[in-house]
Formats: structure tokens, C-alpha cells, sequence
């Protein structure tokens, strides 16, 4: 059998004029050999086909219809695209081997009750889902039944999930159904990331990574990178500030190609350019469109629909289009303001010349001046092969709560063998006993002391020591909450509410509590009306022109150190006069006006500045460490001066570094070299930064996701009525609660463990601090404010770090406001 | 330190404890105390620990026996939901009555408590739809429109927005903080309970923001 599928694979894809790649074949054989593995591949070179045909090949299917192969993807918006590759595929083999086709369905959230019920009933040979949709069929009582057929597990796009609490999700589902189907075949496709090798081991579990093959795809797609010069440069890079005028340029390169796409990096960056790009060009209304996570299905549909049929001659568009899409038609790509990493840019760029052999070519359109700067470095880096990393997460307790709710209601469990079964993982496989034994608790009766909560059972063990769910109603909630994705609470927008009209799409409560009726907003490329906000609905009318652009918290990504360090190198060679490339050159009027005011940033320096303003005594610091590990540094910096004497600090970072703002007069000349000194020990080190975490407000923002992912807070969905109006509190409350009343939450303590790992990763800080110490600092008191210094001091996002009591705050605010009133 | 406001029917002083006194009718107003939200949360499986409500009648007895009022109006969302009702709670409650026999107490009903009037009169607690008239006072849960409160009339007082202003200083600083709204003759109260959080008000020309601190109540804008 085996043989004639294969020759019938072949023959299909000699028909369609492909023929079958070297790593297809290489990748159909391990498959057939029963081998999981990881197949390295850029979109657009097949690879969708090598592990595909390669299950189709591998697994003769019994009659009977069951559910055989999982194929999991991480953006929903991907699953229907995919469906519809693979169904092609398989129609097309099977009549070439004269055998009846595989069935493919997908099922995520925007999958329908009736369409689900059918799936249950008669299941598809192949299911397409995401890691919350799988949780969601994990956690049915029938589970272990439904998945009792199934061979295989494909995972698309594991470089995404790898990461990332979604991958631990993943990596959790994985050993789930590994338990039940010994035999299961795994295999992971990921782009271009630098370390292939673990993203494997993360993707198959540390027992039986060894046994799987890395199969290396076709990768050598010619690349071009450029770079959309500015006529007129800015001295001062001002985010946004060459908008209008790239925005000219960015209009040229859509009129003189097919199609466009347009990269952003934020949500509302993408509906700001749409609004740009259309004020320029009324004509385009209808020919382009904008695209991001927010909008409702149906447009998004549309979009992607015109895309394939090559109808949109433009769209502007998030990380929502930077995945899959086999095939698009795509011409040109270009990348809005900071690439922010160097594998997040090859990704990018894959999407023009798309198909097998044609060239790769991404422009960047820098949005300031410094991000000139970021394009003369990617090119170095991507020249060098440099290319970040992905680490799985270590034991985030709150995912692994979620899963035991999970479990409980997909059948039960029994403690020991499931902390076993979690140890398979990479993310748990060093997960201690304490910490097991809390998440127990925390399931069983929301912490280690029973007194603290008292009434409360999420999940129980029975009469036989199976633990299951509570009750329904545990069920219900779980099921609304599933995911590890945290969003701010979202608000439906909607046409209406008389007569109701068709769904635009969703922006955050936050946004749309700001407004009164009445007032004007930008959202899906429209100009809208608030008319009124009832039952979780903001319902708009058309309006003509005006207004705000909507933000969304989500998602700012950090500049990638990979990507900094390269950064720093332009910097020095600018300095050096050697202005190499197009960028640099371009920067110059700008990195002359930084070396003459102040100075450049070079790898064997650290810059660093201070300024006195009306606002108060500013210390700006370049250590180029990503801003992650910034606003550890400037959190840090913040609680030793306040350790000399209290105070209350603004901070404020970005990717280059960051800013420390004092209301008080501080002599920060005389002891920044204090500030930054790497701490006696690493025990030392760890106390400051405790210190510094309860002066300020990380842990907060922290808690938010966890307390969603945990099941504390009810994030419901866009439009739907809160569960109940008990119900209702903020994170926000609860990590007050908590603090007063159970200091020793373990959540609480996730909240603070995960900031000291990723922002204030202690080690990371010593190596930073250390790494600072041995370069010669370089502290230049301004006159006024530098290049490098004004996009932190204009930076509206901040954080606070104080150790003064409240009562000596509102004092000064008094005092202030007073002397406001009397002027 | 107090703030005094007077709307033509006599003096009424906004306590930094989120409270407000009718010092000529000896009556204490309070609003939004949500005792037993935990509890209830609790019971819909979202561990919310213990203790915000104790430390809630803790510093309302405090205050009571400070100023030892004759009348205690609650201005609704005295008890946050029906699981709120434990064995627990009832009993607590019934205790702080007991202990304050002198005291009138009566609770006008708000959204989340307007099924729990029995149970309230159980624990020793009088109950009173809105508005009701105390010590003068049109006393509600549901604040009056904008409109309405500049228009003439009674003395109000209401509840339910859980108000918050926010205060700035230099070097960016800023907080939030529980406030009175006070437009036209309404004074909206803040929320009294430990676990309440808030919302921002708006700033209008219409309103006083009078902010609620350890400092004292002090005009925001």
C-alpha cells in the first residue's frame, strides 16, 4: 500500500508541475518508519506537504470512521486556509492512487455549535485546531474515547508556540494524548529560529527527543533587504514623526507593484497608516484595506479572500497575516518602523515570492530615525547569520492549574500519575514537589491553608481518589476561560443599536470608557460615532472624518538582543566616520547632532546622560540590553536612589535604554556610578530587586494574565454579557486582596517569580550590570535633550517605583496643585 | 481633616474615612461596603481569600464608636450577593449589632442587596427602599442624573459609582484615590468596603472631586 500512495504522492505533484523536494521525500521515509520529528522549513516551501502527504502515506486508516491525525495551528485565522490546502491535497492524491479521500474539518473558536456537533458524531480523518480548541476537547468527559484513534500530531508553526505559555499549553496536550496513543507520531514545522535543536526537544518531551530527526527544508530563498531612505531625515526620532512624509514613499512602492503587503507592529499603527495611505490616495478606497487581530471574522475573511484572488492591491496588516497563507500572491513587503528581531524579519519577508525559487525581498519604512539605525543592523545580522533563540517557559504554575481543571473534567485524574505525566514535558520536567503540591491545593481549595477559603472546591477527588470537577458550574467557567492568551477586556463594536447593524470588531474596554457618545474614533478603517455602550456593546454610527485611533496594550514586543547588540556596532562605526551603509548614511544628521551634544553608543563605552527640566532631574542610561531587561535596570537604578533617600520615581524605558525621573532635586552625576554597580552577590542582588518589585507596580501588571489563565478573573468574550454582575472585579482588586489578606499566594508569588525571571531575571541583571561595569562610562550632562534621549522622555507609558509614604505623595500633589491655583 | 458643605438645610462634613456626617441629626452615612464579595466569588470557584470583610465591619465599628452616631444609614450594597450570606458573616454581623444597641441602623437597599432584606432584619439591620428620608436627606443607591441634582431640592446622598479621582505631582507622578462627586445638592459617597475597587470619574464643570485620604478630604478639581 505504502509503495502506491507514495508513487500517486508523486505523480500529484508532478501534475502540478512541483515534483517532489529532496526533503519531502526524506521527511516521507521517517514517517513511514513511525519517527516523530521536527521539519525546519519557511513558509511557501512546501512544507505543508512533506509532513502532510507524508501522515497520508504513513497511516492506513480503518474504515471506521475516528478521528486519526491532529494537525494544530496557532492562529485560528490559519485554520481554514490550511483546511482547504490539505483537502485539496488529499482529494487529489487519492484519486491518483484510486483510493477514497481523507476527510478534513477544522475546529476552533469561530467553529459553530452545529458544525461541532456534526464533527462529534461522524469525526474527520483529520482535524485542524489550536491549542485552546484542543485543550477545550481535552477537557470533555469522553475525551480518552474520542482521541483513541488518533496516530499522529502535526504542529505548524512551532517556532510561534515554542516560547511562549501556548506552547506549554501544546507541550501538555502533547503528553496527554502520548498517554493514551504510545505510538503517536508527533512532528513540529518551524521557521528559522537558533536553536532548532531545543525547539525539538520541547516539541517531543526530553524522553523521546532523542529518537526524533531534524529534517532540514529547502531555505535557500534568495533575501533582499532595503530600506525606504526619508528625503528629510529628523534629527530627533520622534515615533511617527516621518509618518506623513514615508507615507508619500510607502504610496509610490503600492502604485508601482501588483500587490502590497504592509507590515505594522501594533494594532493601531496599523489603522493610523490605513487612515494615512487613504488620505493620500481617496482612490484607493475598496482596492486596499487594513487587517489586524481585532477585526471581525467576516472582514478579516474578505481580506484574505481578496488577497488570494489578487482583488486588494494593498493591505495594512499585524502579526495576524505573518503566518501560513501558502501561496499569496504577494509581491512586495514592506515593515513598518523596528523589524524588533532578526527571525521575526526572515519570517516577514518570506511572504513575497512566495512560491518555490522566487526571490525574497523586504523594505523597511522606518518610522524615526533611530530605527535607520536598526535597519543598517538587521542587514549585518541577517548577512552574518546571526538569529535568536526561543526558550520554552519554565513552570508556569498558572498554565499548569489550568491544565489539572482540564484533566479533571476530561475524565479525572490521580495525582501521582499526573505529575508523572507533566514531567514528560520540558517546561515541568524540573517541576518540584512543593511546587506540585500547591497547584493541588489551589485546585482543590484555592491555597495551602484551608482556612483561607473556606467554602470553595474547584476540583475534588472522589470516593475511588480520582480528582474531578466540583460541580458544573466549574465546567461552564473553565471552558469561557481556556487559553493563555490574555487580552484586556474587550468591548464589541457594532452598528446600531437601532437597527443593529453589521459586527466591526473589537477594542478594548479602556479605550471605549475613556469616550462619551457622541465622540469619534477610528476602528476597521472607518470613521465611527459612539452612540451609546449597552450590555458589553459599543454600538457606533458612520461618521465623517475626525477622531481618536484606538490602542491596544497587547503585544509590544522587545528589540531581540541579537538585534541590539548589532546596533550598538552601527552606532561605533558611525562614530568612527564609517557611514557603510545607505541607513547610516541617511542617520547622519541625527547621529552627528547625538555625538556632538553628548556622544555615540559604542560596545567598549557606556553612554550614559543626565538633564535637569521643568518636569524634574532626568538620568538616561544606553546600555542597548532590550527593554525587558531595561526596566529590571531602570527599577533597579530607582530603588538604590530611593535607598539613599526616599523618593517617588517615573521610569521609563525603551529597546536602546531607559530613564529614571525624579520630582526631587537628585545629584545623579555624583552617584550613578553606585546605581549601576554590579551588587556584592547574587543573594544581595535578589534582595534589591524584591525590594524594588514591592515599590513598584510590575508584579501588578503581572498578576493580570495570571489571575485570567488561573480562573480568578472572568474575561468572558467580546459582546457577550459577563457572567454575572457578582462576578465582576479587576485583577487589579484581586492582587490588592491578596496582598493584604494572603501575602503568601503562590499566584501572588508566580506574579513576582515570573518578573524576576523575564523583566527583573536576576542573573541576567548581574551579567548586564557586569557587562556595564566593564565598559568605560561615558556620563554627559545635557544642556538639552539628545537624540537618543527624547523618545524616553516623551514615552506616555511609565512606570512608577516609590518608597515615600502616600501621605508625603498627596502632600507635594497638594502643594503643587495649590501653588497652581495660586498663580 | 473634614470638608463642611452646607446646601441651605444644614451642615454636612465629608469624613477622610469615606463616610459622611449630619452632625445636627447625629447621622452617619455610608455606601457600597460589598461585605461577603469573596464568599461569593468563592462559591462561583474563583478562590478569593478571606478577611476583606472582617477588616470592612472592623473599621466601620471603629468609626461608629468614634463618632457614636445615632442613626447609621447605609446608602445600598451593603451585602455583595446571596452566597455573601454565610453562617459566618451572619454571625459577625449579628455580634456588631449587638455590640452597638444605641445605634439606629438601617440599610437602603441597592442593586446587590435587594433581596437580602430579610436576612439583613435578622441580623438586627432596618431596611428601606429608595429614596428614603434620613436626618433630612434624600438618601438612595442610584445617584440622581446630573440634570436632576442641580435642579432644586433636598439634600442627596447616593452610592453605587465607587468614584475615584486622580491626583498628579511632579516628576509624573500620579495616584488614584476614592473620592466624593459632589454636583449641584448630591454628594455621591465612595465605597466604604475593602474590596470595591473603583472607577475614574470624569472631570465637569459641574463637579467637585473631593479626594478621600489618611490626610484628609481634599478638593481635586
Amino acid at each position: 500500500m505504502y509503495d502506491s500512495r507514495r508513487s500517486a504522492a508523486e505523480r500529484w505533484l508532478g501534475a502540478k508541475g512541483w515534483g517532489a523536494f529532496p526533503f519531502q521525500l526524506q521527511t516521507w521515509d521517517l514517517m513511514r518508519q513511525g519517527r516523530s520529528g521536527l521539519l525546519h522549513a519557511t513558509t511557501g516551501a512546501g512544507k505543508t506537504l512533506a509532513v502532510g502527504l507524508g501522515a497520508w502515506q504513513a497511516l492506513a486508516l480503518p474504515e471506521s470512521r475516528s478521528l486519526s491525525v491532529l494537525w494544530i495551528t496557532p492562529m485560528r485565522a490559519l485554520a481554514a486556509d490550511t483546511e482547504r490546502s490539505l483537502r485539496e491535497a488529499f482529494d487529489g492524491v487519492a484519486a491518483a492512487a484510486g483510493v477514497s479521500p481523507w476527510r478534513v474539518a477544522a475546529r476552533t473558536g469561530d467553529t459553530s455549535t452545529s458544525e461541532r456537533d456534526k464533527q462529534s458524531k461522524s469525526p474527520p480523518s483529520l482535524l485542524v485546531t489550536t491549542p485552546e480548541s484542543l485543550s477545550l476537547m481535552l477537557s470533555r468527559p469522553d475525551a480518552q474515547a474520542n482521541f483513541a484513534g488518533l496516530c499522529a500530531v502535526i504542529v505548524d508553526e512551532w517556532h510561534e508556540l515554542v516560547g511562549n505559555k501556548r506552547g506549554v499549553q501544546t507541550q501538555l496536550a502533547l503528553v496527554r494524548l502520548r498517554q493514551w496513543r504510545p505510538e503517536l507520531l508527533v512532528w513540529g514545522m518551524s521557521a528559522t529560529i537558533g536553536n532548532l535543536e531545543e525547539a525539538k526537544r520541547v516539541l517531543l518531551g526530553p524522553g523521546t527527543a532523542e529518537q526524533g530527526a531534524l529534517v532540514e527544508g529547502r531555505l535557500d530563498k534568495p533575501l533582499i533587504v532595503d530600506t525606504l531612505l526619508p528625503e528629510s531625515p529628523e534629527r530627533f526620532p520622534w515615533g511617527g514623526h516621518l509618518g506623513a512624509q514615508m507615507a508619500r514613499a510607502v504610496a509610490r512602492e503600492i502604485d508601482a507593484h501588483a500587490t502590497t503587503l504592509i507590515f505594522t507592529n501594533t494594532r493601531s499603527q496599523a489603522e493610523i497608516w490605513y487612515q494615512q495611505l487613504l488620505k493620500l490616495r481617496p482612490d484607493w478606497a475598496g482596492i486596499i484595506a487594513v487587517h489586524h487581530g481585532s477585526l471581525a471574522r467576516d472582514t478579516r475573511d474578505f481580506v484574505e479572500l481578496g488577497l488570494k484572488q489578487g482583488t486588494l492591491k494593498a493591505v495594512v496588516c499585524t502579526s495576524s497575516l505573518d503566518l501560513g497563507v501558502d501561496f499569496l500572491p504577494v509581491e512586495r513587503v514592506l515593515q513598518i518602523g523596528s523589524p524588533k528581531g532578526v527571525a521575526r524579519l526572515l519570517q516577514r519577508a518570506g511572504r513575497s515570492g512566495h512560491a518555490p525559487g522566487r526571490v525574497s525581498r523586504v523594505t523597511l519604512v522606518p518610522s524615526h530615525s533611530l530605527e535607520l539605525v536598526e535597519g543598517a543592523a538587521v542587514k549585518t545580522a541577517i548577512a552574518e547569520r546571526r538569529i535568536e533563540s526561543r526558550q520554552s517557559p519554565d513552570a508556569p504554575l498558572d498554565v499548569l492549574a489550568q491544565h489539572c481543571v482540564t484533566v479533571a473534567l476530561g475524565g479525572g485524574f490521580h495525582p501521582e500519575a499526573l505529575a508523572a505525566e507533566v514531567r514528560q514535558t520540558v517546561a515541568y520536567e524540573n517541576l518540584s514537589d512543593v511546587a506540585w503540591n500547591w497547584c493541588l491545593d489551589f485546585v482543590r481549595q484555592g491555597g495551602p491553608t484551608l482556612a483561607a477559603y473556606p467554602d470553595y472546591r474547584r476540583v475534588v477527588p472522589d470516593e475511588h481518589g480520582v480528582w474531578r470537577a466540583a460541580n458544573a458550574e466549574v465546567g461552564k467557567r473553565h471552558r469561557l476561560n481556556i487559553g493563555a492568551i490574555v487580552s484586556d477586556a474587550a468591548i464589541l463594536v457594532q452598528y446600531g443599536p437601532a437597527p443593529r447593524g453589521p459586527k466591526l470588531g473589537t477594542v478594548e474596554e479602556t479605550f471605549i470608557a475613556r469616550l462619551q457618545p457622541g465622540d469619534r474614533f477610528w476602528f476597521s478603517g472607518r470613521s465611527l460615532e459612539l452612540a451609546q455602550i449597552r450590555d458589553g456593546v459599543a454600538f457606533v454610527r458612520a461618521a465623517k472624518g475626525g477622531g481618536a485611533s484606538p490602542r491596544w496594550n497587547g503585544g509590544r514586543m522587545p528589540l531581540s538582543t541579537t538585534l541590539a547588540d548589532a546596533m550598538v556596532e552601527a552606532f561605533a562605526r558611525a562614530g568612527r566616520g564609517e557611514y557603510d551603509s545607505p541607513e547610516l548614511l541617511c542617520a547622519r544628521p541625527m547621529l552627528e547632532l547625538q555625538a556632538k551634544w553628548s556622544a555615540l553608543p559604542t560596545p567598549l563605552t557606556l553612554l550614559a546622560e543626565t538633564l535637569k527640566t521643568r518636569e524634574g532631574w532626568h538620568l538616561f542610561v544606553y546600555p542597548f540590553a532590550g527593554r525587558d531587561v531595561h526596566l529590571g535596570l531602570a527599577s533597579l537604578v530607582a530603588w538604590r536612589a530611593g535607598m539613599r533617600e526616599a523618593g517617588t520615581f517615573s521610569l521609563s524605558v525603551n529597546d536602546y535604554g531607559f530613564e529614571v525621573l525624579s520630582g526631587a532635586a537628585r545629584d545623579w552625576q555624583e552617584d550613578l556610578p553606585a546605581l549601576i554597580a554590579p551588587a556584592p552577590s547574587l543573594a544581595a542582588l535578589t534582595m534589591e530587586v524584591v525590594g524594588s518589585l514591592n515599590a513598584g507596580e510590575l508584579a501588578r501588571r503581572r498578576f493580570r494574565d495570571i489571575a485570567h489563565i488561573a480562573g480568578l478573573v472572568n474575561a468572558g468574550y467580546p459582546g457577550q454579557r459577563r457572567s454575572s454582575k457578582m462576578m465582576q472585579a479587576s485583577s487589579s482588586l484581586f492582587y490588592d486582596v491578596f496582598r493584604k489578606f494572603d501575602p503568601d499566594n503562590g499566584l501572588l508569588k508566580q506574579a513576582e517569580r515570573e518578573v524576576l525571571e523575564d523583566e527583573l531575571d536576576v542573573r541576567r541583571l548581574q551579567a548586564t550590570l557586569e557587562r556595564m561595569a566593564a565598559r568605560r562610562l561615558d556620563a554627559k550632562v545635557l544642556k538639552r535633550c539628545s537624540p537618543l534621549a527624547f523618545p524616553l522622555m516623551v514615552e506616555r507609558f511609565r512606570e512608577k517605583l516609590t518608597n515615600e509614604s502616600l501621605a508625603a505623595r498627596v502632600e507635594r500633589m497638594l502643594l503643587q496643585l495649590n501653588n497652581a491655583a495660586d498663580a | 481633616m473634614r470638608q463642611t458643605l452646607d446646601f441651605g438645610d444644614g451642615p454636612l462634613q465629608l469624613l477622610p474615612e469615606r463616610a459622611v456626617w449630619r452632625p445636627r441629626e447625629r447621622a452617619l452615612f455610608v455606601a457600597d461596603l460589598h461585605l461577603g464579595k469573596a464568599a461569593a466569588f468563592r462559591a462561583f470557584g474563583a478562590p478569593a481569600p478571606t478577611g476583606a470583610s472582617e477588616e470592612t465591619l472592623r473599621r466601620l465599628g471603629a468609626l461608629v464608636d468614634e463618632i457614636e452616631p445615632s442613626t447609621l444609614i447605609v446608602l445600598g450594597d451593603f451585602v455583595h450577593a446571596s452566597p455573601s450570606m454565610t453562617k459566618g458573616l451572619t454571625a459577625s454581623l449579628t455580634e456588631w449589632r449587638e455590640r452597638r444597641p444605641g445605634v439606629e441602623c438601617v440599610v437602603v437597599l441597592g442593586n446587590h442587596d435587594r433581596r437580602a432584606g430579610a436576612w439583613l432584619n435578622s441580623c438586627g439591620f432596618a431596611i428601606a427602599d429608595a429614596p428614603a428620608n434620613y436626618a433630612g436627606c434624600d438618601c438612595r443607591h442610584f445617584p440622581l442624573e446630573p440634570a436632576e441634582a442641580l435642579a432644586r431640592g433636598p439634600t442627596t446622598l447616593a452610592g453605587h459609582l465607587h468614584p475615584m479621582t486622580r491626583l498628579y505631582g511632579p516628576g509624573r507622578d500620579s495616584l488614584r484615590l476614592p473620592c466624593f462627586v459632589v454636583s449641584g445638592r448630591q454628594v455621591v459617597l465612595p465605597a466604604f468596603g475593602e474590596f470595591t475597587g473603583g472607577s475614574p470619574m470624569p472631570r465637569s464643570p459641574h463637579a467637585r472631586l473631593l479626594a478621600a485620604t489618611e490626610l484628609g478630604v481634599f478638593e481635586t478639581g
